[in-house]
């Protein structure tokens, strides 16, 4: 028993480790809340698209701030704003469908991104960092940026949590019910785009979609309401931030992956273990 | 101190790094009272344990054959960080990257900086992007009299952290300039070997600068123009480098052990000339040809040498 | 159950509860139903039969206020279509996620967020209103079952619940009755005479010519245009059938009368290409 206690307590003697378990936990609370809207409407591509589309907004703050942690974090902020502003207007709007859209933008920003990048030559350490994120240096400045916003984040989600889940379920009757389902739709997006930007450090770009989708998956796997979904995504998230950090302290490997891999791992057991919810959802019976 | 005894000493102190690390870890202020001092590369890492001899417990943060510019540290790395009493990195903007983690792990009062007092080379040959003039040289310990400003350094540093052990450093250090001006002779004497015209160096990125300018060779270009491995060259850079090294008739390109050389063969293979491994950022194996920086200076100084007669 | 609102007694006395005059509408350009014009009257029940592509979602969806019309005015209590918060509209059942993760309270609970107002989280209340719509139409145990669990019947019932929920006054469903057995129609038909009797205006759209003529006040005979509106022996004439239906009828001569086989075809037709996001 003391060893495991001893095993639980010896990270917590570093400050830097502190900071990146509650970080962690901030952000697999926040993804895999506005994680349940992503897999219930089938934005998984959407998300990744996000992600990546940061990149032009990291390499523009790269170059206005010098590496500054400040004007990163904003840019970031104003790429992703953008992209999924743009992406929802285009795929409302245009002959093309939604994940051709998606497609399109995605591609396009992160050339640009890169395009910037590869220009300046300089140490292109960060998209070290932007790619597989970088927990460790997680300072309480970044706490509280990720703290703040986090809060904004699920306060928002509350507020407009019935709305939110008309329009998911049941686009017509949201119009029956007049509510203002554009702005709803860009109002989930932005919220999207939020939590991406403040989750970017923890986990990186090439991950950031398992944060997004594998807790809410999960719990999708192991109840019928959304609430409940919703409430059991975040605490999957939060408990995978914590344990992926220790895994990543005695197993000796980038902290992101092992965050993710543990999001998966309880993924597969309840994937596996779960009462069958096959016979279930066939669908009607008429 | 002969070589033979700093290479066992450093085996000895990394397999005992390695062995702490691998327990559970607690805060510990040093084992058995020793100063623990940790290092950025294994280059330094050796340099610097020559200095601390057995009076202080050094370990090193890269791996052997890591590449300093793109190094991703574990929770216990930096925990190494945290726990150790002084830290020395190269400086000059190797460890950019590490930078932010570093100060994440809480190191105000215990980083120095090896490379303070060495003077500094910016990037400012032929082929370099406009632009790009002003950025710093990091690989300072290409020539050996650089590496003895270093020496200066640790033994001051050392001294003032420890300075019970203050004099055991101050022979150390004598001990050890002696072995690399020693060292600096040979290399001149090698050198001399290669007649002034084919001094020429192509390497992979912008790391011979201070050998260059130390011991008279001209930089005709790099694969990667930059500092860093991450940046990525143009067509156009190849072209003009593939150019330059057919118009006067280079004889090699120089490539680094532990970076990815698929760009460099595919130059050397269009202008016809022979690829040259050489230890960069990091010292080989201990069983290897550059298992310290002495020997690591030696098989380079040979292969540019053997390359270009 | 307390709080039942019976319709029809704010309305004055013989004033419509929809007024719909030379209403044309479709999609890109290409007109769907053209210069339609009628009254609907405060808790009557109106079926709309006709061929597949008649139009007859398109004008449910028109009414609705969820497809602009191109010519003519839709005025529903005297308000244009689309203003009014007080219309449900039950689509074909094929559109509605059934494995989204809520219960059939949620559901009828969603008819009640334009009611609840901005900010406000259900409240016990709330739940108990919905419990009681559930009950109306019969379902009132299985208010726990998830959605998808439900047979055809009880999920065209949930949706009637959830109009109850809406506090709808007029309620419009698109082919409601398709897909059914006899008994689930008699069950989703029990129900709707609770939308009766609380004075629902109820517009239905169905492939079933018989039940159309036995079930409802009125029925409308749409081929993009209208060909009869009234009651249903008066509209369903062999002229206007054929009108109607042009090859797609026949007609038995039966020991009963005559009796007619219209076409019970499911899937889309030219007028089911609703905008889906």
């Amino acid at each position: 028993m003391n060893a495991i206690i001893d095993a639980l307590v010896a990270p917590l003697a570093y400050p830097f480790m502190v900071r990146g378990m509650i970080a962690a936990l901030l952000v697999g609370i926040v993804c895999a809340t506005v994680g349940t809207y992503v897999v219930l409407r089938g934005m998984a591509f959407f998300g990744d698209a996000l992600a990546h589309a940061i990149l032009p907004g990291v390499a523009v703050g790269y170059l206005l701030g010098g590496g500054a942690k400040g004007p990163l974090f904003w840019s970031a902020l104003v790429a992703a704003v953008f992209t999924a502003v743009g992406i929802g207007a285009v795929s409302r709007g245009a002959r093309i469908k939604e994940d051709t859209a998606i497609g399109i933008i995605f591609a396009g920003m992160f050339a640009v991104g890169i395009a910037l990048i590869s220009s300046t030559r300089s140490y292109a350490v960060d998209l070290a960092h932007f790619l597989f994120g970088n927990v460790l240096g997680v300072s309480g400045g970044d706490l509280l940026l990720i703290g703040g916003f986090g809060a904004v984040v699920l306060a928002i989600i509350a507020a407009f949590y019935k709305e939110f889940l008309v329009i998911s379920f049941d686009t017509t009757l949201a119009a029956t019910l007049r509510l203002p389902v554009a702005l709803l739709d860009y109002l989930l997006l932005v919220l999207m785009a939020v939590t991406v930007v403040v989750s970017l450090q923890t986990v990186g770009v090439a991950l950031m979609v398992a944060m997004l989708v594998t807790p809410a998956a999960t719990a999708y796997l192991l109840t019928r309401r959304l609430i409940v979904m919703m409430s059991l995504a975040a605490a999957i998230g939060a408990v995978s931030g914590v344990a992926g950090l220790y895994v990543s302290y005695y197993a000796r490997v980038a902290s992101g992956a092992a965050i993710v891999l543990v999001c998966t791992a309880i993924f597969v057991l309840a994937f596996l273990f779960s009462p069958k919810r096959g016979r279930l959802w066939r669908g009607q019976r008429s | 101190m002969s070589v033979g005894k700093c290479y066992a000493l450093l085996t000895l102190f990394l397999a005992v790094a390695l062995v702490a690390s691998a327990c559970a870890p607690t805060r510990q202020d040093g084992a058995g009272g020793k100063l623990t001092v940790l290092t950025t590369t294994s280059i330094a890492g050796e340099v610097v344990a020559n200095v601390a001899g057995d009076r202080a417990q050094v370990k090193v943060l890269l791996p052997i054959g890591a590449d300093p510019h793109a190094f991703e540290p574990t929770p216990q790395d930096l925990a190494l960080v945290s726990d150790a009493g002084v830290i020395f990195a190269n400086g000059a903007g190797l460890e950019a990257f590490l930078a932010p983690l570093l100060a994440s792990a809480g190191v105000t009062g215990k980083l120095y900086y090896l490379s303070d007092g060495v003077e500094l080379r910016t990037l400012a040959q032929a082929l370099a992007p406009a632009g790009e003039v002003g950025q710093t040289d990091p690989h300072v310990w290409y020539d050996p009299r650089n590496v003895l400003i270093w020496v200066d350094n640790i033994e001051r540093t050392l001294g003032e952290a420890d300075p019970a052990n203050a004099q055991a450093y101050r022979d150390n250090a004598e001990r050890y300039r002696a072995q690399l001006r020693e060292l600096d002779a040979w290399i001149e004497q090698q050198v001399a070997q290669v007649p002034s015209a084919r001094r020429e160096l192509v390497t992979d990125h912008d790391a011979l600068g201070y050998f260059a300018a130390r011991f008279g060779f001209r930089l005709v270009g790099a694969v990667i123009p930059s500092f860093s491995t991450l940046a990525e060259p143009s067509a156009q850079d190849i072209a003009a480098l593939e150019e330059a090294i057919r118009a006067l008739g280079a004889p090699a390109v120089f490539v680094e052990q532990s970076v990815n050389s698929t760009l460099s063969r595919r130059v050397a293979q269009d202008t016809g000339v022979k690829l040259v491994y050489l230890y960069g950022g990091s010292l080989s194996e201990p069983n290897g040809p550059a298992a310290t920086y002495v020997a690591y200076m030696r098989f380079n100084t040979s292969a540019i040498v053997d390359a270009l007669r | 159950m307390a709080g039942v609102v019976s319709f029809c007694t704010g309305v004055e006395a013989g004033a419509p509860v929809a007024r719909v005059s030379g209403l044309t509408a479709g999609y890109g350009g290409v007109p769907v139903i053209e210069d339609i014009t009628f009254e609907l009257a405060c808790g009557e029940r109106v079926a709309v039969v006709g061929p597949n592509g008649a139009g007859k979602s398109t004008l449910l969806l028109t009414l609705a206020g969820l497809l602009p019309a191109t010519h003519g005015e839709v005025a529903i209590y005297g308000h244009e279509a689309g203003v009014h918060v007080h219309i449900s509209f039950v689509p074909q059942r094929s559109r509605v996620d059934w494995t989204f993760p809520v219960d059939l309270a949620d559901v009828v609970m969603m008819g009640r967020v334009g009611r609840l107002g901005l900010f406000r989280w259900p409240r016990a209340r709330d739940w108990d209103y919905v419990r009681g719509c559930l009950e109306a139409v019969g379902m009132g145990e299985m208010a726990h079952r998830q959605i998808g669990e439900l047979s055809g019947g009880q999920q065209q019932r949930v949706f009637i619940a959830r109009a109850l929920a809406q506090e709808a006054e007029l309620m419009l469903m698109d082919e409601p009755f398709t897909g059914l057995d006899v008994t689930s129609q008699e069950d989703v038909l029990r129900t709707l005479e609770e939308l009766r009797r609380r004075n629902v205006t109820l517009m239905v759209t169905t492939h079933d010519l018989a039940l159309a003529a036995e079930r409802f006040d009125r029925v409308m005979l749409l081929n993009h245009r209208l060909i009869g509106l009234g009651a249903p022996p008066a509209v369903l004439t062999d002229e206007r059938l054929a009108k109607a239906y042009g090859g797609h009828l026949r007609l038995l001569q039966t020991t009963a009368g005559v009796g007619v086989l219209g076409d019970t075809c499911c899937g889309a037709g030219a007028d089911d290409h609703e905008r889906d996001h």
